[in-house]
This record gives structure tokens, C-alpha cells and sequence, in this order.
């Protein structure tokens, strides 16, 4: 009967409106939640037998902007990416400090050469040559503390890596779970959107990590692809292989075999930070400290302390020295080895002869580093020599300096002004990828809650609510009324 | 069910990261206003500190080397004082020697002597001065005294003089024990180096040399005049009044033969002298300008920092506003 077929059409409009209400308060509970996707109810007509018959909720939509997304979740990985070499730069420059700064790797060269001039002009002075065992000391643990810093953020890097790698997979194996789950709750024909929300804020998660590319594949699953090729998630995750490594010494790298790579699904992928495998986000930035960058810093400061050890090492500054002696700085004690050069900054040592606390004395500083008791007080050749030694300009041999010649505050200023420069291409590189993500963000907020909008809905939802009521209690009415009639 | 919308976190996030922005400006400039320091460096010379460190090191440097310029003022000031009292020694007894060739009294003779021999204690007491416990004529051996005394001096002679009995032998004796290389003045009585020192650092390029030693010839040539003027009060031809007159007009002569030495030692220390004042002008000149170049790289233009804080006051101000505004207006409060 038609006027029964009524009343379930009207019934099916209240329905209707309720699952729309609910939608709405969830929306707009869900203002403040960044990686909300707006829901939407999706209506139509429904049709039974034939019949027109009320309205049906399809289902609820999800509003999505897959395109933004995607551009967003690289942008967030790059500056990821650029935080992490920043953070690797900025510790490295703290380390060797600014050159107007007196305790800086410049400041102390300076210190040291002052303090050979005043020696010079003072000779018979033990406080002077106290002096200049001590700033010569100050010096020698700078270079140390740099290099020692540099391993630091090596083996912190390795250590890193090993985390981000573990904790890589660990959401990997939870987005199969959860592309699991989202199948069989589509399926069922439930509202899965909830657990959309959840896979969306997880790829988000390993998007800072590895920046991914989203493919929609059937029943709702998706499967993640790295900007450099890799699949990292399909029907199952991807499984990737790293082993962390106790300590790193300077001369250890990942073509001698010693530091590991990264495999994934047991092959080995490039772990460049621009084009390989895991290009652009978090884990590619530690690989490149580790791999890149600290043995860049490395060898800068390796160089220094080559320049430093031969300009001292010949009988030209000190004549009581042989060809072939260590002089003023040395290699653990021993003279400079060209073989030897990486790790030189770690093993930078005073020699014994000449260091109050190892059983030298300060006036060989004057008297030469071979000499067997104390020659003449006012004899200021060598000290002289010394100052000459750091003033000339010595061509710099190695570390991927240009080959001119520097004074040692020249070389200091100059290894300090790479490591500044380096991180300031860094600074400018991370303000633009900054700036494309704050406005790919700002694009993927716009498709989220306005509740202005959801309140125009309300309005709509009473209205329709109520005109259904209303045509529910006519039609109670009209049964009413038939009913007093029969 | 769908219309157009805007969702609300963009807007907000858009006005957030502005505010944020806003206020590390103001951070920024208000520090340069402070401190009037360039706040980042870094980017201001675009990551090249070598100047900066080169200023550093002159600043640092040119101070170390006026402490330099001290000592070495104090030095040559102390050796030309010690070489113009021994200039006042010779100028005082010299006449007297020479004019001693004329008289025949036995006394007037010991007494000149005597006078001779009081100066030369007086001569090798001033060469042997010492100044910050540094000794000045020993060359590079400035822990020793140049010289021994003067009674081993005179005795260390009469052992080379011993039976000479004309004042022409004993001026010749007394000329070979001075004489340079093969003497034995060098050996017994001069304590020193042979090396001169070397040379005080005034600045990166400018040593002043301090090129006098006990057993230059300049001055072994006046202590000569003065041992041949002591020797007859030391008892040396006595009795033989002719002979004794001889020896003494000899002194006279060799003393003002050995005072255009002490001129020329004078003079060229003079020069060092006005060396290191020159360096130290030339070194202040120096500082202060590279105090005024460090200070050009460091220092913020605190004006223009000043207009900018003033600007970005300004714009927090009317973001705020904006922010209160936009977020007054809101569909519920008409419902």
C-alpha cells in the first residue's frame, strides 16, 4: 500500500539524516585533527523492485587530495633530509668554534703564535716558556676535540641509522596489518575511513623517513614506493638490512667493507641522499653524515693537522733535530707518515720532550727539542724560527684545500669558513624546501573541517529532519483517521 | 551533500607561521639593537671568516709585540746609558794621561794612575749592568756576567808583563793580550757568548738588533787605555819615572783612539733605538685600524636594525589584531 511504501520512505529520510548528523559531529569533532580526512555522506535514491523507495547512504567518502599529499610528504622529507646535514654542521662548527672567539680553533692558533712572540722577545723568561707549553697544549687538544667530535657524530649517526631502520619497519609491518584490516572491513561494507585516517598518519610517519610515493591498488590497499624506485610496502613490507657497528675509527668506510650498507629484501640499494634508493628524507641524511660528510670533516681536519706537524719537523726551525725526528707536534710520538694521515687530528700529541706533564721541560721550546741541559738564556733563535714556521705561507698539501699557500690562521679561518659555508648552501636550501612545504600543508588544510560549512549543513540536516517528522506524523494522521473510519 | 569549503587548521596554520615569523625577526633585530652585533654572521659574510681572522691575529699580535718593543726599549736604553758613562769615564781621564808624558814627579804620576785605575772598576761595573736579570754585553749568554772584576783583570795583565821593563814592551804585550782571536783577554777574562743576541721582534717583518758584546774590539780598545793607565799604580816600571810618564801618555793616546769606537756603538744603537720607536707608532697606527675593520665586519647598522624592529612591531601588531578579528567571526554564534 502506498501509504505504508510512504512511511518507509519517510522512515528511510530520518535515517538518512541521523547517519548525516553523525557525520557532522564527527567532522566536527575532529576541527583540530591534522591528517583528518572530512567525511562526506554520499547519497542516493534508493530503488526497490523497480520502485522508487526513499534514499540510501552509499557510503561515506573520505575527502582526500592524493597529488598535494604526495608533494607534501616529499617536502617533508627533504626538510628532514636538510635538518639532519644541519644538525650535523652545526655541531661540527660549534666544535671548532668562531675565529673571533678565543677559545676557537683560530683563536687558540693565534694564542700560541703570541705566545712565541713574547717568548722570543723574553728568552730567559720561565713564565713565558710556561706559556708557550700550555697554549702549544691548548692547541694540540683542539685539534683533538674536533676529531673526537667528528667520530662522535659518526658513531651517533651509525647508531641512528640502526634505530630508524628498525623503527622503518616496524610501521611498515603495521601498514600490511592495517591494509589488511581495511580490505576486509570494505568488503564487509563497513565505513573503514578510521583506519584510512590511521595509514594516512603512518605513511606520513615514514614519509619523514623515506619520502614515499602513495599507489592505490584494489579493495583499498596501497603500496608505497621510494622517489629512487624501491618498494618498500606491496602485498607484504619490504625487508631491510642494517648492522650498527660498535666503534668507528677515522680510517673505517663502507667500501672497505667494514661499515654496513643498507639492503633491502637481502640486494643492496645506493644510499645516496639525492638519487638512491632511500633519496630524500631522514635516513638517507645519516647515511650521508656518516658516509659523506664526516669523512669530509675528517680529512679538513686531518689536513690541518698535517700543516701543523711539518712545519715543526725540520732542522731548519729546530736545528738539534735529525731529518726524519718527530718535532714539536706528533703522530702518537712518532714523525709525520703520509700513509698515517687519516686520524692524524686524533692522534695529535705534544712531543714528550717538551711537555711539562710528560716528563719534558719548557726550555726546550728554547733550547731545541734534542738538547741535553740548558744552553744560553738569551739564545732566541729557535723560538724565532717557531714564529717564522707559523707565519710563513706553507702550500697546503692535502684535504681538499686549493693548493696556496697559508699561514697556519690562514689555514684555521679557511677550514672554518668551508664548514660555515657548507652549512650555510645547507640553510638556504632548507628555508626553500620549508617554504614548498608550509604551502603544500596550507593546501591539504584547506580540504579539511571548515565548521562553518558542517553548521550550513546542520542547517540543512534539521530542515530535512524535520520535514520527514512532519511527514511522519501526517501519514500517522491519515492511518489515524482510516482506522476511526473502519 | 557537499558544497564549497575551506578548512579551518589552514587559515589558522597560515596565520600561526606568520606570528612565528613576526616575532623571530623581532628577536633578531632587538639583538642587533642590543648588542649592535650582526646577528648572523655567518650569512652576513657569506661564510668567509678568513678576514675577520686575520684582523683577529693582528690585534692579538701587534699587542704581544708592544710588550716586545718594551723590553726592547728598556734594553738599548740600558746599554746606552752604560756606554755614556763609560764615554764620561774616558772623557775624564784621558787629558790627564796624555798631558802625563810631561811631568817627572814621581807622585803626580801614582796619582793619575790611580785615577786610571779607579775608572776602569767603574767602566767594567757599568758593562757589567744587568736589567730585567738580563746581562747586556754578553751576546746570547745573558745568564753570565761579560766580565770578570777588575782586580783579576789587572792581575790576569801583569802575569803577560811580568820582567818588561820599557813602556814600549808592555804596550806591546798589553796589545797582544787583547788582541782579537789570538788574545787571551778573550779567553780569561770575557765570561760571555760569541754570538750577538738576536734581535728583539718589533712586528711581522721588523727585528731591532742589539749588535754589542764585551769582547767587541770597540770595546776592548777602552778598557786597554785604561789597564796601561793603571798598571804604574799597580807598582808596573817602578821607580822609573821616564818610563812610567811614557806609559801613561801611551794610555792617553789609545783612550782617544777608542772613543770614535764607543761614538760609532753609541750611534748605531741610537738608530736601533729610534727603529723601535718608529715600529711602535707604525704598530698602534696598525691596531687602530684593524680595530676599525673587525669592527665593520662584526658591527650591525643599529639604525637600519632599529627601523626594521620598529617595522616588525608593527606588523605583529596588526597580525594580532587580524587573528582576533577573523576569529570572532564564527556560522555558531549566528545560530
Amino acid at each position: 500500500m502506498t501509504i505504508t511504501h510512504a512511511l518507509s520512505n519517510a522512515l528511510s529520510g530520518l535515517s538518512a539524516s541521523s547517519r548525516a548528523a553523525d557525520i557532522v559531529a564527527s567532522n566536527v569533532a575532529n576541527a583540530m585533527t591534522e591528517g583528518y580526512g572530512r567525511r562526506d555522506v554520499e547519497l542516493s535514491a534508493r530503488s526497490i523492485g523497480g520502485n522508487a523507495s526513499g534514499v540510501q547512504v552509499i557510503g561515506i567518502t573520505r575527502a582526500t587530495d592524493p597529488v598535494t599529499t604526495g608533494a607534501r610528504r616529499v617536502a617533508d622529507g627533504q626538510v628532514e633530509l636538510e635538518n639532519t646535514r644541519i644538525e650535523f654542521m652545526d655541531a661540527l662548527s660549534r666544535s671548532i668554534g668562531q675565529v673571533d672567539e678565543a677559545n676557537s680553533l683560530t683563536g687558540l692558533t693565534v694564542g700560541f703564535e703570541t705566545a712565541l712572540i713574547e717568548a722570543a722577545n723574553n728568552p730567559e723568561s720561565d713564565a713565558h716558556l710556561n706559556n708557550v707549553a700550555s697554549s702549544a697544549a691548548a692547541l694540540t687538544s683542539r685539534v683533538n676535540a674536533v676529531a673526537d667530535t667528528i667520530a662522535e657524530l659518526r658513531m651517533q649517526a651509525d647508531n641512528d641509522i640502526a634505530k630508524t631502520v628498525e623503527s622503518l619497519q616496524s610501521d611498515l609491518d603495521r601498514l600490511v596489518q592495517l591494509n589488511v584490516k581495511i580490505v576486509e572491513q570494505a568488503s564487509a561494507g563497513h565505513d573503514a575511513s578510521a583506519l584510512v585516517d590511521q595509514r594516512h598518519a603512518l605513511i606520513n610517519q615514514v614519509s619523514e623517513i623515506v619520502p614515499v610515493k602513495e599507489v592505490l591498488r584494489e579493495n583499498g590497499m596501497v603500496s608505497l614506493v621510494t622517489l629512487g624506485g624501491a618498494i618498500l610496502l606491496d602485498s607484504k613490507a619490504a625487508e631491510l638490512g642494517f648492522s650498527q657497528v660498535p666503534t668507528i675509527t677515522p680510517d673505517m668506510s663502507v667500501s672497505t667493507g667494514v661499515l654496513s650498507g643498507l639492503t633491502i629484501n637481502g640486494q643492496p640499494v645506493s644510499t645516496d641522499a639525492e638519487s638512491g634508493a632511500i633519496a630524500g628524507g631522514a635516513l638517507a641524511g645519516l647515511f650521508e653524515i656518516r658516509d659523506v660528510l664526516a669523512p669530509q670533516a675528517q680529512e679538513n681536519i686531518d689536513a690541518f693537522a698535517r700543516d701543523l706537524v711539518i712545519r715543526f719537523e725540520t732542522p731548519l726551525v729546530d736545528p738539534s733535530l735529525n731529518v726524519g725526528d718527530p718535532g714539536l707536534f706528533t703522530d702518537r710520538g712518532a714523525a709525520f707518515d703520509p700513509l698515517l694521515e687519516v686520524g692524524l687530528a686524533n692522534n695529535l700529541t705534544m712531543n714528550a720532550a717538551v711537555d711539562p706533564s710528560n716528563g719534558g721541560e719548557n726550555w726546550r721550546f728554547r733550547d731545541g727539542l734534542g738538547a741535553a741541559s740548558e744552553g744560553n738564556a738569551g739564545d732566541s733563535t729557535i723560538l724565532q724560527n717557531m714564529v717564522n714556521a707559523l707565519q710563513s705561507r706553507v702550500e697546503t698539501a692535502s684535504g681538499g684545500f686549493s693548493a696556496m699557500g697559508r699561514t697556519v690562521t690562514g689555514l684555521s679561518a679557511d677550514l672554518y669558513s668551508l664548514t660555515e659555508s657548507r652549512k650555510l648552501a645547507f640553510d638556504s636550501d632548507l628555508t626553500f624546501v620549508k617554504a614548498q612545504q608550509a604551502a603544500l600543508i596550507s593546501i591539504e588544510a584547506e580540504r579539511g573541517v571548515d565548521t562553518d560549512h558542517e553548521m550550513q549543513e546542520l542547517l540543512l540536516i534539521e530542515q530535512s529532519y524535520a520535514a520527514n517528522a512532519k511527514v511522519i506524523e501526517t501519514i500517522d494522521t491519515l492511518l489515524d483517521t482510516l482506522m476511526r473510519s473502519v | 551533500m557537499s558544497g564549497y569549503s575551506y578548512g579551518d587548521l589552514a587559515s589558522s596554520l597560515n596565520r600561526s607561521r606568520l606570528v612565528a615569523q613576526t616575532k623571530a625577526s623581532m628577536d633578531k633585530y632587538s639583538y642587533e639593537v642590543a648588542s649592535n652585533l650582526k646577528s648572523d654572521l655567518s650569512r652576513e659574510v657569506s661564510g668567509n671568516f678568513t678576514p675577520l681572522a686575520s684582523m683577529e691575529r693582528s690585534l692579538r699580535s701587534l699587542e704581544s709585540y708592544q710588550r716586545g718593543i718594551g723590553a726592547a726599549d728598556q734594553f738599548t736604553t740600558a746599554v746606552q746609558s752604560a756606554l755614556e758613562h763609560v764615554s764620561v769615564q774616558m772623557d775624564s781621564v784621558a787629558t790627564p794621561l796624555l798631558g802625563a808624558g810631561a811631568v817627572t814627579n814621581e807622585a803626580t804620576l801614582n796619582i793619575t794612575s790611580k785615577t786610571a785605575r779607579a775608572a776602569l772598576d767603574s767602566v767594567i761595573s757599568a758593562l757589567n749592568t744587568r736589567t730585567a736579570d738580563r746581562a747586556l754585553f754578553s751576546g746570547l749568554a745573558t745568564q753570565d756576567s761579560p766580565l770578570a772584576s777588575a782586580e783579576v783583570l789587572i792581575a790576569d795583565v801583569k802575569t803577560h808583563i811580568s820582567g818588561l821593563t820599557s813602556a814600549d814592551d808592555i804596550e806591546a804585550a798589553v796589545n797582544a793580550y787583547f788582541a782579537v782571536g789570538s788574545g787571551d783577554f778573550k779567553t780569561n777574562i770575557y765570561q760571555g757568548s760569541d754570538q750577538y743576541l738576536n734581535g728583539f721582534l718589533l712586528n711581522d717583518h721588523e727585528r731591532a738588533m742589539v749588535d754589542v758584546k764585551a769582547s767587541d774590539t770597540e770595546i776592548s780598545d777602552v778598557l786597554k787605555g785604561f789597564v796601561l793607565g793603571s798598571l804604574v799604580a799597580e807598582g808596573e816600571l817602578d821607580g822609573d819615572v821616564d818610563e812610567q810618564a811614557k806609559l801613561l801618555q801611551k794610555a792617553g793616546q789609545q783612550m782617544f783612539s777608542a772613543e770614535s769606537g764607543v761614538s760609532n756603538l753609541r750611534a748605531s744603537i741610537g738608530a736601533e733605538q729610534a727603529k723601535i720607536e718608529a715600529a711602535s707608532t707604525r704598530n698602534t697606527a696598525e691596531r687602530a685600524a684593524a680595530e676599525l675593520a673587525k669592527s665593520e665586519i662584526v658591527s650591525a647598522d643599529i639604525y637600519d636594525s632599529a627601523a626594521k624592529l620598529s617595522e616588525a612591531e608593527v606588523q605583529l601588531e596588526l597580525m594580532y589584531t587580524i587573528t582576533a578579528r577573523l576569529s570572532r567571526l564564527k556560522l555558531s554564534d549566528y545560530l
